[in-house]
């Protein structure tokens, strides 16, 4: 792993994959939409507008759409609300549950680390929760506070906090302990240790739990608009979905902007990383 | 035993206790609909338990396993291709690890139109939430094996066939477990979501079906069992890994423990 991430990411395969991928797709969809829509129909399987279009031929453009045509939708002003600004309304929401469940999920740590009790009692709890669908309580938290901003930031802290919790402390406790003997033998105080010993050795642990993170709060924040919201890129996927063929491209271009929400906000962590710790081998060139 | 179970249990029963006497209603300032007691939630479960088995054993189990197995083996397969063609390697990998940090759930609607409202469209669905986890795991530990170990095998003549399955699929086996227990979660999660919108039956439904008719106590049920179901498949899991790979050391420390 650290022999791959050593040599600098080169794009041209990368680019040349997606291309062909993207090649691939138009290919076949042209070549689905032709076999799928009789002629008299292709223009109306297109724009929606024709109630005539059978409705198995309706649908042809929302099972695989022209990647040209989700493209246009995406760059078209008319769809900047529903799409781009959408994406900000859900992106918000993911990131302040993100701040406030790793914050949490940091002090708890912390306050773990030093009390053992804390630790015994608590972590097992955080272990286990790892390991079933805490995302299903997003509809549950929205019907209790009926505030879809709370039900969104809630399960993104929610979904942040525990592995923060569970990394932090693995961290705090993988302590190197010839560099503690130093520090106790020089005298070092309480805090000296912690700022200068444990927490940076933390870091890296915390940042492959941010990581994580990122896309889940992400992930949560979209499950509870999909499971009942007013606003959110979640909430376009659905409506346009409802919508009809006239609205395929757009239900797509909300894919699309869904993805690039949870691919950006793991980018600006990973970014943060390479910052943040920048001893890291892998990080060395 | 007692020193290590304790805590945790004291937790357990005060939390219980607490929501049961209602500090949560009172912190919270919420009715007793907003958020059923501790005891309704058990009745539900006890009452309903027919139905709530039933989806949890006939449909939301067997989509999020049949799910986890598919994008087990596609992800592997993958992961396979990616380790033998260099030009993979460096183009198609980083966008299939790509696939982690994106809301694959956003698809399920697209799942359904394809594969229709029953089963197929769920397993799709947790198939590719699992897929990119065992990718990006099963590679790493196909491909980072001990220069050492190589260097032996190909000095002693052993075949391309002999160095995968004798040295490359050993090594990447206790990979492929964390990938799996990583999958089992988002396979549950996957299954549930998928069906909250688009189903006819399963934990999903009959979650989405009571909150809409309010019957949280029913709703709360459906989650302590998906919980269940969720615990089942991460201990089937673990299970099988303590059966295919004993050698590891991560099996073996549990075990000496």
């Amino acid at each position: 792993m650290t022999a791959r991430r050593l040599r600098l990411p080169d794009p041209l395969p990368v680019l040349i994959v997606a291309g062909a991928i993207l090649v691939a797709w138009q290919l076949a969809a042209t070549l689905y939409f032709n076999a799928s829509v009789s002629p008299e129909f292709r223009d109306g399987a297109i724009s929606g507008a024709d109630p005539k279009v059978p409705p198995e031929m309706r649908v042809v453009m929302m099972k695989l759409p022209l990647p040209n045509l989700v493209l246009a939708a995406l760059v078209n002003p008319d769809n900047a609300a529903q799409l781009w600004l959408a994406g900000l309304i859900t992106l918000r929401s993911a990131v302040v549950g993100f701040a406030v469940g790793g914050l949490i999920g940091f002090g708890l740590a912390v306050l773990m680390a030093q009390t053992p009790l804390l630790e015994r009692s608590l972590l097992p709890y955080a272990i286990i929760s790892q390991m079933v669908p805490v995302i299903a309580l997003g509809p549950i938290v929205y019907s209790i506070f009926k505030d879809e901003n709370v039900a969104r930031i809630l399960i993104a802290a929610y979904v942040t906090f525990f592995p923060v919790t569970v990394s932090t402390l693995k961290g705090l406790r993988s302590v190197d302990p010839n560099a503690l003997a130093l520090m106790t033998s020089l005298a070092a105080s309480r805090r000296q240790i912690y700022l200068l010993l444990r927490l940076p050795t933390a870091l890296p642990y915390i940042f492959q739990a941010l990581k994580i993170a990122a896309t889940a709060s992400v992930i949560g924040a979209i499950v509870v608009e999909l499971m009942g919201a007013q606003q959110g890129i979640g909430v376009t996927i659905l409506r346009t979905q409802y919508y009809g063929p006239a609205n395929a491209a757009k239900l797509w271009g909300a894919i699309v902007v869904a993805s690039i929400l949870g691919l950006v906000f793991f980018r600006v962590v990973a970014v943060a990383e390479r910052f943040a710790t920048r001893w890291q081998p892998e990080f060395r060139a | 035993m007692t020193r290590q179970w304790g805590p945790p249990l004291a937790v357990l029963v005060a939390v219980l206790g607490l929501w049961q006497g209602g500090a949560f209603h009172a912190l919270f300032r919420l009715r007793d609909f907003q958020l059923p007691y501790p005891v309704q939630i058990i009745q539900a479960i006890v009452d309903r338990s027919d139905v709530l088995w039933r989806d949890a054993i006939v449909y939301t189990g067997p989509e999020a396993a049949a799910g986890l197995i598919l994008g087990g083996l596609l992800g592997f397969g993958c992961a396979v291709l990616f380790a033998s063609i260099p030009f993979l390697q460096r183009g198609a990998l980083p966008i299939a690890a790509s696939f982690n940090s994106i809301p694959i759930i956003a698809v399920s609607p697209i799942a359904v139109l394809w594969l229709g409202f029953g089963q197929p469209s769920k397993i799709a669905v947790v198939a590719l939430m699992v897929f990119a986890p065992m990718v990006v795991n099963a590679f790493k530990g196909l491909y980072s094996i001990e220069p050492q170990s190589l260097e032996l095998m190909t000095s002693l003549a052993a075949s391309p066939r002999d160095v995968f399955w004798k040295l490359r699929f050993p090594h990447a086996l206790p990979y492929v477990f964390t990938a799996l227990k990583v999958g089992t979660t988002l396979a549950m999660i996957g299954a549930l979501v998928a069906e909250f919108f688009n189903a006819q039956r399963g934990l999903g439904v009959t979650l989405s079906t009571n909150i809409q008719v309010a019957k949280m106590p029913i709703a709360w049920a459906a989650i302590v069992v998906a919980a269940v179901v969720g615990l089942a498949l991460f201990g089937g899991v673990s299970l099988l890994e303590r059966a295919v790979i004993p050698w590891h050391v991560s099996v073996r420390a549990r075990g000496g423990e």
